[in-house]
């Protein structure tokens, strides 16, 4: 196992929901929630994922650990294409790889107490061979995450959302897996609790050499702090893909620029200075995307050929990945 | 100077199973002609309860507004029932506010023309037809798209940020003289919610309305906000202009949390450092400072005096501490 | 290691855990019709289990000499046709009226309760065929479903319980599937998935745990209605068959006395009642107890 090699790659990802009406449950329509998309992941590395509603990101993430099927396209696990495997297949690869939730609340099974959510992928998978190793186990992922070890048969209803949150946390961790995908892990939580969990996050990766993760969130000041690379999405397409550094001194796309430009940055000093640009309309259905470029019906950039062609997510030079005609 | 708004020592408590839970803990602000005001916190501090107190919009079973003033130009609006007409025409008409979640707060069997009529007829006795004129005119000013068409739709029909933009319609069809605005971007998008809060702030100026923005989000109120009001607790812990407070935060609460979220305007690299501890429940409180258990900046003293009151620390700055942050 | 903070986690934010069986227990105390109810079936079992020391005469001896009885001392509800002592076999039928109302709820809930779960899980055509099976089996009037089964097997315990059951099953697929459905989109069953959980774990350990509670309130319920059911099925003669300590046979046989010993109807018939209310009255107190508002966070 070496680090920086390709953990994960997604070759022209596609899914799409079919949407069914009347009795005979006839397919209308799709909702093309990923469009195309393709990225690498390399061990160790952190992979932001941001974007608005209905950009895909969530799907995106879900696909990538084989909770639905794609449509088209490829899902590259440690080399091997998982993206048409049937699940019997996909199961003993499962415990490499897990995801965090962004509901705190929903997302442990409320009949259960901590230490048995924290230990189910471990009896799942048969990683352990006694009872006495389990318990040291579920032991040992609680202290990884900083949680009391006399809460271990507490039911969920009796923690705060960001112990939950630590509670998923520990649970990813159980089978020691090399890639986590966090789900807008810490978008239900106070502000002031929110440090706590995406500390805890980066420490774990310092701590277990080689952790990978798929940060999707929508907060780009977060997402910009953990990243190593980042890509944009919009209407289930990458529009942007580059290091962290890069994206935000240097974002290319007119989406990314608008995006960076609506996020408020707690300094009023600079607030005043700032350039401000202001999309025009909303973001359409993912029923009904707009031809070529998604996104040219609101770009100040847009030419009549935009609505033609689909662009192609170019590297324009450094590992700079760029999805415009016009650049 | 004359205020348009002065809220006094404003306290609500609600009883619960659990104990009493003192929401709003003597709160007091005040809010002058065409300002935005920012009062900033996280869930459970009181912040929104507050703002419905004014409105005396708190269900009163539970919860009771015990002391304080609510002087709206000139006039003390807790001397009213809540059900009296003067408070019914000072809601919607005078004071109107507008909610975090619009699908909740827009009725759903209505269709959205009809909602907006409703409030223009009972307060400022329109007719029918002018009202209707009048709200395709509001639909277009707040930027949505199709206005007469969609004048027709229901709530359901329309998206998130369209439904916000009907609650601001709504919100500024009588011509308040403030607009409070509560959590208004957390159900949307950022780009969204930069065109919503870009819209707010035009409105503010073409109607020389005052907006109080009561969030979490510490960049939404740097970018808007003139003044501001850090709560924590039930109780407003540090006070003063926008500028002041980012340049000079003082009270620990505060500083921790300028220091525990990531920001755009700073190195990548800069470690995070969350505030220790929970927020707390509100029930049964000690007298003490109540961020005292997660205090970085804790003496002696904090533990055995009740929480401070609010003291000025310069020009307008007010904050209620017994230390003095500016030596660590 | 990052710390949770300077106080011991969970002290802050929330109260003091109350166990959740307290506060199910609390709620359903606290109802009064709830309290008596139980009271009410607690006899009713107390009687059960205990018959042989409550009860001075044997159920099914007959004494043809004490034939017709009216109610006296030595006979508090007097005696049948054949002279057995009507409260003992009042008492002894509790015994049968429990096993049989146990029996077929507790198999229609099971039986029932895996097919909508299985339906609801799997969805597409199992789910189809399963639940539109399910919903033509409901449209068949409950007493032709039960005379049915209880022809085509006999009579006797066996093929009374199969016959109840058979005509509760419905219920309990609908109801399971229903609630089932919704649990199934829950994060927490996503999360089973995304651990490699296989389909039965996930249905078993998650899915019917979180479903259970509006099951056992209906279970409850269905108690009374499977006694009903059983007592109109010994009515018309397709139940339990005399000489069984049964109230509807009881009923049944004491018809044709209705005028001149009422008792002999009157006696099973509020043993039923009883029996039939205190299910109720739990069923309702359950519940209002087990409302999901009242569990979860403050």
């Amino acid at each position: 196992m070496t680090l920086n090699d390709t953990l994960i790659e997604a070759k022209n990802l596609k899914m799409y929901f079919p949407v069914l009406r009347g009795v005979l449950r006839r397919k209308v329509a799709d909702v093309k929630a990923v469009d195309g998309v393709s990225f690498k992941i390399k061990r160790g590395e952190t992979l932001g994922l941001v974007g608005e509603t209905g950009c895909g990101k969530t799907t995106t993430g879900r696909c990538i650990l084989r909770l639905y099927r794609p449509t088209e396209g490829q899902i590259l696990f440690e080399g091997h294409d998982i993206s048409k495997l049937p699940e019997r297949r996909i199961r003993p690869r499962r415990l490499r790889m897990s995801l965090i939730f962004q509901d705190p609340f929903d997302s442990l099974d409320p009949r259960q107490s901590a230490g048995n959510i924290v230990g189910e992928p471990l009896k799942v998978h048969h990683v352990v061979n006694n009872n006495r190793e389990y318990r040291a186990r579920v032991e040992e992922l609680f202290r990884m995450v900083g949680l009391d070890l006399s809460m271990r048969n507490r039911v969920p209803h009796e923690f705060s959302g960001g112990q939950r949150q630590r509670i998923g946390v520990a649970r990813a961790l159980a089978c020691s897996p090399s890639f986590i995908v966090c789900d807008e892990p810490i978008s239900a939580l106070d502000v002031s609790i929110q440090a706590q969990i995406i500390n805890l996050l980066q420490e774990l990766q310092t701590r277990l050499k080689g952790l990978t993760y798929l940060f999707i969130a929508h907060d780009l000041s977060i997402v910009r702090h953990i990243s190593d690379r980042v890509a944009v999405m919009y209407l289930g397409r990458i529009v942007e893909l580059t290091d962290s550094l890069t994206l935000y001194e240097n974002p290319l796309h007119p989406y990314t620029r608008a995006l960076l430009s609506a996020v408020p940055i707690p300094n009023p000093f600079v607030e005043e200075k700032r350039e401000r640009i202001i999309l025009k309309g909303e973001v359409p259905s993912p029923l009904y995307p707009p031809d070529g470029c998604h996104f040219h019906p609101r770009c100040p950039m847009a030419v009549p050929e935009c609505s033609q062609v689909v662009p192609p997510l170019r590297d324009i030079g450094g590992g700079h990945e760029v999805a415009c005609i016009r650049l | 100077m004359t205020f348009l708004l002065k809220v006094d020592n404003l306290k609500t408590r609600f009883k619960t199973e659990l104990g009493l839970v003192k929401a709003v803990d003597g709160v007091s602000y005040y809010m002058r002609e065409g300002e935005i005001i920012g009062l900033v916190g996280e869930s459970g501090c009181g912040k929104s309860v507050s703002q419905l107190s004014v409105l005396q919009l708190i269900p009163t079973p539970p919860g009771e507004i015990v002391d304080g003033e609510v002087v709206f130009e000139g006039c003390d609006l807790l001397k009213f029932s809540a059900n009296s007409p003067e408070m019914r025409s000072i809601r919607g008409g005078k004071i109107a506010m507008i909610f975090q979640e619009p699908m909740t707060s827009l009725n759903p069997v209505l269709t959205i023309g009809q909602q907006l009529t409703e409030m223009m007829e009972s307060h400022l006795n329109m007719n029918r037809e002018a009202a209707t004129k009048q709200a395709i005119e509001l639909l277009n000013r707040v930027s949505m798209p199709e206005a007469a068409r969609r004048i027709a739709a229901y709530p359901h029909q329309l998206s998130g940020g369209m439904r916000q933009r009907v609650m601001i319609a709504m919100a500024l069809s009588c011509n308040p003289k403030i607009l409070i605005a509560d959590e208004p971007t957390t159900a949307v998008d950022v780009t969204t919610q930069a065109q919503l809060l870009e819209l707010m702030r035009e409105m503010v100026v073409h109607f020389n309305t005052s907006l109080m923005i009561v969030t979490h989000n510490l960049g939404v109120v740097a970018r808007y906000a003139q003044r501001l009001y850090i709560m924590y607790a039930g109780r407003i812990v540090e006070s003063g202009t926008t500028k002041d407070i980012f340049a000079n935060p003082r009270h620990p609460y505060t500083i921790g949390l300028l220091a525990s979220v990531p920001r755009l305007d700073e190195p990548r690299g800069r470690k995070l450092v969350p505030i220790d501890g929970l927020p707390p429940t509100l029930i049964n409180m000690p007298p003490t400072c109540a961020f005292l258990p997660r205090c970085a900046y804790r003496v002696e003293k904090c533990q055995h005096e009740p929480w401070p009151e609010l003291k000025l620390t310069d020009g307008q700055h007010y904050t209620s501490c017994y230390v003095d942050t500016r030596e660590k | 290691m990052i710390r949770e903070g300077a106080v011991p986690a969970g002290v802050m934010e929330v109260p003091p855990p109350q166990s959740e069986v307290r506060r199910i227990a609390k709620v359903f105390f606290s109802r009064k019709v709830a309290v008596v109810g139980l009271i009410i079936v607690v006899a009713w079992v107390l009687a059960a289990i205990f018959a042989p020391h409550f009860t001075p005469y044997e159920p099914y001896k007959s004494d043809l000499d004490n034939a017709l009885l009216q109610p006296s001392r030595e006979h508090l509800l007097g005696t049948d046709l054949i002279g057995r002592d009507t409260l003992t076999r009042i008492i002894y039928g509790s015994r049968i009226a429990f096993m049989i109302c146990g029996l077929a709820v507790g198999s229609a809930a099971l039986i029932g309760s895996a097919l909508g779960l299985v339906a609801a899980y799997y969805g597409g055509i199992l789910n189809m065929v399963i639940m539109r099976l399910v919903d033509a089996l409901m449209s068949i009037p409950m007493i032709v479903k039960a005379l049915l089964i209880a022809a085509l097997l006999g009579g006797g315990i066996t093929s009374i319980v199969l016959a109840i059951g058979f005509v509760l099953t419905s219920v309990y697929a609908r109801l399971m599937h229903g609630v089932a459905l919704s649990v199934k989109e829950r994060d927490y069953v996503t999360a089973a998935r995304a651990t490699g959980a296989g389909n039965l774990r996930i249905m078993l350990y998650h899915i019917l745990p979180n479903s259970i509670a509006p099951l056992m309130v209906q279970m409850t319920l269905q108690l009374g209605f499977a006694l009903l059911i059983e007592a109109a099925m010994s009515f018309l003669g397709v139940g339990m068959s005399p000489p069984a300590a049964a109230w509807g046979s009881m009923i049944s046989t004491g018809y044709e006395f209705l005028i001149s010993r009422p008792i002999l109807c009157l006696a099973p018939g509020l043993a039923i009642m009883s029996l039939v209310f205190g299910f109720n009255m739990i069923g309702d107190g359950l519940r209002d107890a087990l409302d999901p508002r009242l569990r979860g966070t403050l």
